[in-house]
């Protein structure tokens, strides 16, 4: 016995290793509720379980929202709030263990759930149609499968957004530009005087390099157009693809050229994307005139620290959706798409309230952190101009698409797609690289 | 605790401590001095920016925290009132659940792994060597390999979201440190004392509780520190196997919105946490005096 | 003698009713917040007491659970009582390491040879691919090395240098230095990433709102800035590890107070009489630390070393936190964590856990060796 542990354990190892073999291939999700479990019962009585990823006054609007309509149900809500949603729902469901509903901040992760049975049809359980009538056209076909709805999006947001500052644009003599080239003229006339015209930073903790996705994406909608944009986020068009080139061009000629960027090129790798864009409100020489981002930006946390404040956002902020660049002004977003996960009375119910009636979410709109999905949403419920100009630009989009990143699987969308970004940014790597590199990361099958 | 080691309550030992405490202040040169002052200040600085910070609303953190130097009254300290009213999870409610985590998280594997390491260092059986570096190896798997068959073997017992699953884990994951540290320790107490309490016609049960705990106090104590942060300051296994109950952790993360919204409050929740941590250090502390062991050691 | 006293029953101060007061110390604490926070309604209250149920019942019943496996022994004729007492002892221990440690860890064996979601067994080719495809595994492992390396070395020398240092100040200052050293440990991980963040801050973009003037936020870069540096990005920056080494010093901040701990409690269990015959004997403080404690302490020190290394080898979240993936600054535990969140798979992910383990066998060796070698030598 003392003379050979090594031997001993490694016989050890084998006998467990037999003894729970069996557990390991029965790893599918068992108790998904089989989507049958509808008992006819009544709603009220009962708990349903949500689970998302709001934090902070997101989390607080959302609850303030759902609560009244609960109680008034006799249903009790389970909030299941963690900013580390996206494991915990991993888990849950490699562990068999389903909530009722999740509230997904990315399509990609419902459209992997379907395959495992664990997010049902919501054809079944929402009056789709209804829906329809009223959401922000293109925004169901998000997480759809097979002429399926698995999520509809009960909260939205802009990102063909470009910032600036409202009186050090007319200081410089500059206007909005409608075009590419208008845009593109723009930044000559900044550079003319000495200055870089853009604001960029893609520093963002653990997430570094998202803020490149959202470039990209909404550049390739616009050049590629809509098919080529579903084709590419369903992986049948490479990232090396000619197609998206003209994408490509245009963010290599804005945002990798010195004399475009503020602080340098290589250095927006390491440039915190919270306050990226805030040197353009200088109160005197701004060093940089816009930038793009999503609507959300204009928080406390963010243009909050260059002074934009609830009082001075609309005399101070301007706002204008991203330039068209061949006569089409697709509108490129994100939001939270809910999907029933469990299914019982209760939980129909609260997911028809949810995503049919397209007033819900007013008190949680006057917080400034949430946008209506829904076409028909009385914009006069959000705080100030600047929102209720982003939300127009939303409900009046011809063409919306969901963030392809967060359509695209994981292993890209939050991934590779942002650390090869990051990459090529920061000099590491050639452009060629850093596209082959994330083709090649993408999953087999 | 006062500079006489002499009120110090001693293990056993009736004779005076040997301590040489009193003489200590002057032994300390002014080298020693300015060095440790030195390690703590470097040590210190990075968590004082983090401190300072807390105590800034987030509209004033365009600069670096030192500027408060030479700007102080934009210190407030409306970052701590709404990191503690503010936000869904209210942080009374959590501060109670990380106790009912955190206490019995950190008692019962002491419990466990000190007989599992008094029976490694002072008896003989057959497998103990293989046993002991199974252990040993087993330290390096991350715990979050473990979660998805753990999470699974609990739903067959639905387990899941209850307080015992989350002990359950954290005993299992403390266990493999606490019983090589506890083993390492008591292998350099004597095994001359457990032969003549033998001989005295003590079990190994008495023996264990009046002789050997006592003796090792510092290790346990030191344990129980590890122990006790390690589950305080968890997040996963909390959010995953107590499913929406929130603890100190989790609702702390739950006041910054998806952006990153909310930094402040963090800075400010973070200091929060830090509070009871702190105060089981220092009570803990007074298990590491001069003395302790040696005195009962020596019979 | 001494030892005589302590296994006398009526010692005052004896082991069981030391843990009993400690408990029932805990329980009249919890139960104090209990009135002090029942007004905040019948969930609050009820909360509590479910919260104190669970801690008393989790606390006795454990030392029951011994009390009594160790009484049904007893009744074994005494061969037998012999025989099994030693695994009374670590069953426990055991059992819980069972199910939480070698279960998932037989798992994770098993599905390294499985595909993404270990639905198909695909043999070697998740190993196949980490060491000959994957892009950046190969400087993950420089990485991981150098961590090894470095970490457990520097983290104990400070740590037995703070250790012995503190010993030497009176009372009050030896508490205050230690507590102030020990404080990163009490930072959860969001709380360490915070304040590590305000110090290697690179960002350009904080403008002062009256004058529009550019601030640094970073410690290190308004340091430099002092001297008219450039800002650098001091966690982006991949020439020299310099990425590396900055998240290395974060770890190292948090782990010398561990080290300290342990080394202390060591320190003070050293004799008085040992160092006083080397006094007598006319040896310097250096020769008496050198040749009188540290030998003493020596399987203290081994203890910290192997913990801190291991701690070391599977670090992750750290090294997640800080963004290192898009700058080659990965280890095997942040590698880890990517293949298993992001990525979701589980195959590649179990593989890079057995390298792992396989990585730590030598030193399962050299703790068998010194483990035999204690055993021979007591």
């Amino acid at each position: 016995m003392r003379g050979r542990p090594i031997t001993t354990m490694a016989v050890l190892t084998v006998a467990v290793a037999l003894t729970t073999s069996a557990c390991l291939g029965s790893s599918t999700t068992n108790n998904s509720g089989s989507g049958g479990n509808a008992t006819g019962g009544t709603a009220a009585g009962s708990t349903v379980e949500i689970m998302y990823a709001y934090g902070g006054a997101q989390d607080t609007g959302f609850r303030a929202s759902l609560d009244p309509w609960a109680k008034s149900q006799g249903i009790t809500i389970k909030y299941n709030s963690s900013d580390q949603f996206d494991k915990l729902i991993q888990t849950r469901v490699q562990g068999g263990d389903l909530p009722n509903i999740a509230v997904f901040p990315q399509p990609g992760i419902i459209k992997g759930f379907v395959a495992k049975n664990a997010v049902q049809p919501l054809d079944d359980i929402v009056d789709i149609a209804k829906v329809k009538s009223t959401m922000v056209t293109g925004f169901l076909d998000a997480a759809s499968v097979n002429g399926k709805v698995y999520g509809i999006p009960i909260s939205a947001n802009v990102k063909s957004l470009y910032w600036y500052d409202k009186a050090n644009f007319a200081a410089a003599g500059l206007t909005v530009p409608k075009t590419q080239d208008e845009l593109y003229a723009l930044m000559d006339k900044v550079k003319a005087m000495g200055k870089t015209p853009l604001c960029y930073g893609m520093e963002s903790g653990g997430a570094t390099g998202w803020p490149a996705t959202d470039w990209i994406e909404d550049y390739v909608l616009q050049t590629a157009g809509i098919e080529v944009y579903d084709q590419w986020v369903a992986g049948t068009v490479k990232f090396s693809d000619a197609k998206l080139a003209p994408a490509f061009d245009i963010y290599q000629k804005m945002l990798t050229d010195d004399k475009n960027v503020f602080g340098g090129a290589k250095a927006a790798a390491a440039n915190a994307f919270g306050t990226a864009l805030n040197p353009m409100f200088a109160a005197t020489n701004p060093s940089c005139f816009t930038g793009k981002q999503g609507n959300f930006i204009t928080g406390a946390d963010f243009f909050g620290k260059a002074g934009v404040t609830a009082a001075n956002i609309d005399t101070k902020v301007g706002v204008f959706q991203t330039p068209s660049v061949s006569g089409q002004s697709p509108v490129l977003g994100g939001g939270d798409l809910l999907a029933v996960m469990k299914s019982d009375a209760a939980t129909k119910a609260v997911a028809k309230y949810l995503t049919e009636d397209s007033t819900f979410g007013g008190p949680w709109a006057k917080t400034g952190t949430m946008l209506s999905p829904h076409k028909d949403f009385d914009v006069s419920n959000y705080p100030n101009q600047t929102l209720k100009d982003v939300a127009t630009i939303l409900q009046k989009a011809t063409v919306f698409r969901f963030d392809g990143s967060d359509s695209m699987p994981a292993k890209v969308g939050a991934g590779s797609f942002w650390t090869e970004m990051v990459k090529w940014q920061s000099g590491q790597e050639d452009r060629a690289t850093a596209l082959t590199n994330i083709d090649n990361s993408w999953p087999a099958s | 605790m006062s500079a006489s080691a002499t009120s110090v309550p001693q293990v056993g030992s009736g004779k005076a401590p040997k301590g040489k405490v009193g003489a200590k202040a002057s032994q300390a040169s002014w080298v020693v001095k300015a060095v440790v002052w030195i390690i703590v200040f470097l040590w210190t600085l990075p968590t004082i920016g983090l401190l300072v910070t807390s105590f800034r609303p987030t509209t004033a953190q365009f600069n670096g925290w030192w500027n408060v130097i030479t700007n102080p009254t934009q210190l407030t300290i409306q970052n701590y009132q709404d990191a503690l009213t503010t936000g869904s999870n209210p942080m009374g409610g959590a501060f109670l659940n990380s106790l009912a985590v955190a206490i019995p998280a950190t008692i019962i594997p002491i419990l466990i792994a000190a007989f599992a390491a008094y029976a490694f260092t002072f008896m003989d059986f057959p497998g103990k060597n293989v046993l002991f570096i199974v252990i040993v190896g087993l330290l390096v798997i991350p715990n979050q390999a473990a979660f998805v068959p753990l999470f699974r073997l609990f739903n067959l017992f639905h387990l899941n979201g209850t307080f015992l699953a989350v002990w359950l884990v954290h005993i299992g994951f403390g266990m493999p440190l606490a019983v090589y540290i506890l083993r390492n320790y008591m292998g350099t107490l004597p095994k001359a004392v457990i032969e003549s309490a033998k001989i005295d016609g003590a079990s190994h049960f008495t023996t264990f509780w009046r002789l050997i705990i006592p003796m090792s106090y510092p290790a346990l104590a030191s344990f129980a520190i590890f122990q006790f942060l390690w589950v305080w300051n968890d997040l996963f296994v909390a959010l995953i196997f107590l499913q929406g109950e929130p603890v100190m952790t989790v609702a702390l993360k739950a006041l910054m919105g998806q952006q990153g919204q909310g930094y402040a409050l963090l800075t400010a929740g973070t200091f929060v946490t830090m509070l009871l941590p702190l105060v089981v250090f220092v009570s803990l502390q007074r298990y590491f005096i001069r003395g302790m062991t040696s005195g009962a050691v020596k019979g | 003698m001494a030892a005589d006293a302590v296994v006398d029953p009526d010692a005052p101060e004896s082991g069981v009713w030391k843990w009993v007061k400690i408990g029932f110390f805990v329980v009249v604490a919890v139960g104090l917040i209990a009135i002090g926070t029942s007004t905040a309604g019948a969930n609050g209250g009820l909360k509590l007491a479910n919260a104190l149920i669970a801690i008393v019942g989790g606390v006795l019943g454990a030392m029951v659970l011994f009390w009594l496996l160790n009484k049904l022994v007893e009744m074994l004729p005494p061969k037998w009582e012999e025989r099994l007492k030693p695994y009374v002892f670590i069953g426990p221990a055991i059992a819980a390491i069972a199910v939480f440690l070698v279960f998932p860890a037989v798992q994770t064996v098993q599905g390294s040879f499985y595909n993404a979601d270990l639905s198909k067994p695909v043999g070697f080719q998740n190993y196949v691919y980490l060491f000959t495809k994957d892009p950046d595994f190969k400087s993950t492992l420089v990485n991981t090395l150098l961590w090894t390396l470095i970490v457990p070395t520097v983290t104990v020398i400070l740590g037995l240098l703070v250790a012995t240092l503190t010993d030497k100040l009176n009372p009050v200052s030896e508490k205050y230095a230690k507590m102030f050293i020990f404080l990163p440990m009490a930072i959860s991980l969001v709380g360490s990433a915070g304040i590590w963040k305000l110090v290697y801050d690179s960002s350009s973009g904080n403008i002062d709102p009256q004058t529009g003037e550019l601030n640094r936020i970073g410690l290190l870069n308004a340091i430099i800035g002092f001297f008219g540096k450039d800002q650098v990005g001091w966690l982006q920056t991949v020439d020299m590890k310099l990425n590396t080494l900055c998240i290395i010093i974060v770890f190292v901040w948090t782990q010398v107070g561990y080290a300290m701990v342990l080394l202390s409690a060591a320190i003070k269990g050293v004799p008085e009489d040992t160092i006083e015959a080397g006094r007598i004997d006319g040896a310097g403080e250096r020769r008496i630390f050198f040749s009188i404690v540290v030998p003493q302490i020596m399987p203290t020190v081994v203890t910290v070393f192997v913990t801190v290394l291991i701690g070391a080898m599977k670090v992750g979240d750290l090294v997640f936190a800080f963004g290192a993936d898009a700058y080659n600054a990965n280890v095997i535990g942040s590698k880890f964590i990517t293949t298993l969140w992001t990525d979701s798979d589980l195959g590649k992910s179990s593989a890079i856990v057995v390298v792992l383990l396989i990585a730590v066998i030598p030193i399962l060796i050299y703790q068998v060796r010194t483990f035999r070698r204690e055993e021979a030598m007591r």
